[in-house]
């Protein structure tokens, strides 16, 4: 398999708050890979580090074998929190076209009907095709987090990277989401945050665990009970308890 | 007025700067009220104040120095933002009083009678010249052509702009656009409103336009109409009965906010929601 995301060394400071330290991970084409971890651990940190909206402050980042600037419109985003004003005048069409947005016609540029085509198809998906027409403040937050997800699908990434998209969403919704995220783990490789590590277990193919440093990456374990323990105690606890994770962890570096 | 309009060739410039001041207002209101860039634009404004003096000065025509003062107030404010993490409504602060201080000093050391200041604070549309309305017309063109050429872009940058950067737009090329438009529709909104009067009519139209639709398209259309309904109707005023341009515009602008919002709720199932379906 080859490796899609390359990451060496990594440290990341804003100002003096160290967010990560010495990260070294490697993700390898079609991973479906979790990321769990205590509050302020990095999880978002890492994955703006991957999309190039945060800079390492040492050690590098290569994805597809380039810096994260040069291939961000192959990488579909999930932010954990939306900075967008919920009054701004759009439609939930619109939102989710903008995924098709790259710079690569930059004048005169026009949606094609092909694109528009796949934005009704990715709607029809996620089950939002009813709300198209609504102005993106009118929906539920469960709605609203399935508006960017499909708009972070119009991108056609091969990469998903998606920060705590169930965290609003009913157990029915998360499943489904769940299994959209496995069906399209066929054609892509993903990246999830979440503490909801029991949900996804089933999906999952590896996972991640994340508090400053990296303290575990390898295969999930079916063992949900062992899983559940990380999340709320410091991570290092459980790394020292299981010779298995800090076996683990040099391998990977 | 109409016979009078036939007549006088100060009236019928009046009447074409009202229309295409309108343009570029509609246009770039609606962007800077979706931006929250308000106070933004009404600093680059009163920085203009120091390009009219230096105009006077300089012994250049006040418009081109205010031109050159705004440009220089919206692109000094996006650069130092960014290099020196100085907080935006700081530097806007800043650069809204130094550069009436600059407008001061420069007046001051005009030789000569002192220039009127008043038709460039408080907008005086009757006195539009020629040059003014050649002014107006290239920057509405501008304005338009650069909107229309990134439309797509804009909206995804004025929505969400770390996503924008996330699917490869190039955003702060956009931002440098986008301030620099500002600049110029400032200075074409000067000869109209003037300096001190010249938010309310960039912001008023859209805030209306947003009673009857959810498109930003269809916005800045309607923002662009209204804008030309309330400068003439606030020229016929200013006319009719003596009074300056600037403040009759401004003021109907105000009055017709006012009124709408008040009965908007009365009138929402009545006229608002099947407008709005139309549309
Ligand atoms: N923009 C910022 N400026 C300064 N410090 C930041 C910034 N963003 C994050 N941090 C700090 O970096 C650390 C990691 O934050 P990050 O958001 O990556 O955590 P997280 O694992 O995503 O947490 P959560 O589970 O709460 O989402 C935290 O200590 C946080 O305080
Ligand atoms: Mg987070």
């Amino acid at each position: 398999m080859k490796p899609v995301i390359e990451i060496k060394d990594l440290d990341v400071f804003y100002g003096n708050v160290k967010a990560l330290s010495g990260i070294n991970l490697t993700i390898d084409e079609k991973e479906f890979l979790c990321i769990a971890g205590p509050n302020g651990g990095g999880k978002s940190t890492l994955l703006k580090v991957i999309l190039g909206l945060v800079m390492p402050s040492y050690g590098t980042v290569k994805v597809f074998g380039k810096t994260p600037e040069e291939v961000r419109n192959t990488v579909g985003y999930v932010p954990q929190f939306s900075k967008f004003d919920k009054g701004f005048p759009i439609s939930v069409a619109d939102v989710v076209l903008m995924g098709c947005l790259s710079s690569r016609k930059e004048l005169f540029h026009r949606y094609s009907r092909q694109e528009r085509e796949k934005v009704e198809n990715i709607m029809n998906e996620l089950g939002i095709h009813d709300l198209k027409h609504r102005q993106i403040g009118q929906l539920s937050g469960g709605q609203l987090q399935r508006v960017l997800i499909a708009r972070a699908l119009a991108v056609d990434p091969k990469i998903m990277l998606l920060d705590e998209p169930t965290a609003s969403v009913d157990a029915d919704s998360k499943e489904q989401i769940y299994k959209i995220l496995n069906r399209l783990n066929d054609k892509m490789t993903i990246i999830i945050v979440t503490h909801d590590i029991e949900a996804v277990s089933p999906y999952i193919k590896s996972i991640a665990y994340l508090n400053v440093e990296l303290y575990y990456h390898g295969e999930a374990r079916p063992d949900s009970n062992a899983i559940n323990k990380f999340c709320g105690y410091p991570v290092g606890f459980v790394a020292h308890a299981s010779p298995y994770h800090v076996l683990n962890r040099h391998q990977e570096g | 007025m109409f016979e009078a309009l036939l007549k006088y060739s100060f009236l019928q410039n009046a009447l074409i700067g009202s229309i295409l001041a309108s343009i570029a207002c509609g246009i770039i209101g609606t962007l800077i009220v979706e931006k929250k860039l308000v106070m933004m634009s009404g600093g680059i404004a009163h920085t203009s104040f120091g390009g009219v003096g230096m105009g006077y000065f300089l012994n250049i025509e006040p418009i081109i120095g205010a031109l050159i003062f705004a440009v220089t107030a919206a692109a000094g404010i996006s650069v130092i933002n960014k290099k020196s993490r100085t907080n935006t409504d700081v530097l806007v602060g800043m650069f809204w009083s130094v550069g009436m201080a600059m407008g001061i000093l420069f007046i001051s050391f005009t030789p000569g009678y002192p220039p009127d200041m008043a038709s460039y604070l408080f907008g005086d549309i009757l006195t539009v010249s020629h040059l003014d309305l050649i002014i107006m017309l290239i920057l509405d063109i501008a304005v338009m052509i650069v909107i229309t050429a990134l439309y797509d872009h804009f909206k995804a940058y004025l929505f969400d702009e770390e996503f924008a950067s996330v699917v490869k737009i190039r955003t702060a090329i956009l931002e440098y656009l986008l301030y620099i438009m500002i600049a110029f529709t400032i200075v074409v909104l000067i000869r109209v409103v003037g300096i001190v009067l010249v938010i309310a009519l960039l912001t008023v139209p859209p805030a209306i336009a947003k009673f009857i639709t959810y498109d930003l398209k269809k916005i800045i259309l309607s923002s662009v109409i209204l804008g030309m309904l309330f400068c003439i109707a606030g020229l016929w005023i200013s006319y009719e009965l003596h009074i300056a341009s600037g403040a009759s515009i401004i003021l109907v602008a105000g009055l017709t906010y006012v009124v709408l919002s008040a009965v908007k709720g009365k009138l929402e199932n009545r006229i608002i929601l099947p407008l709005r379906k139309q549309l």
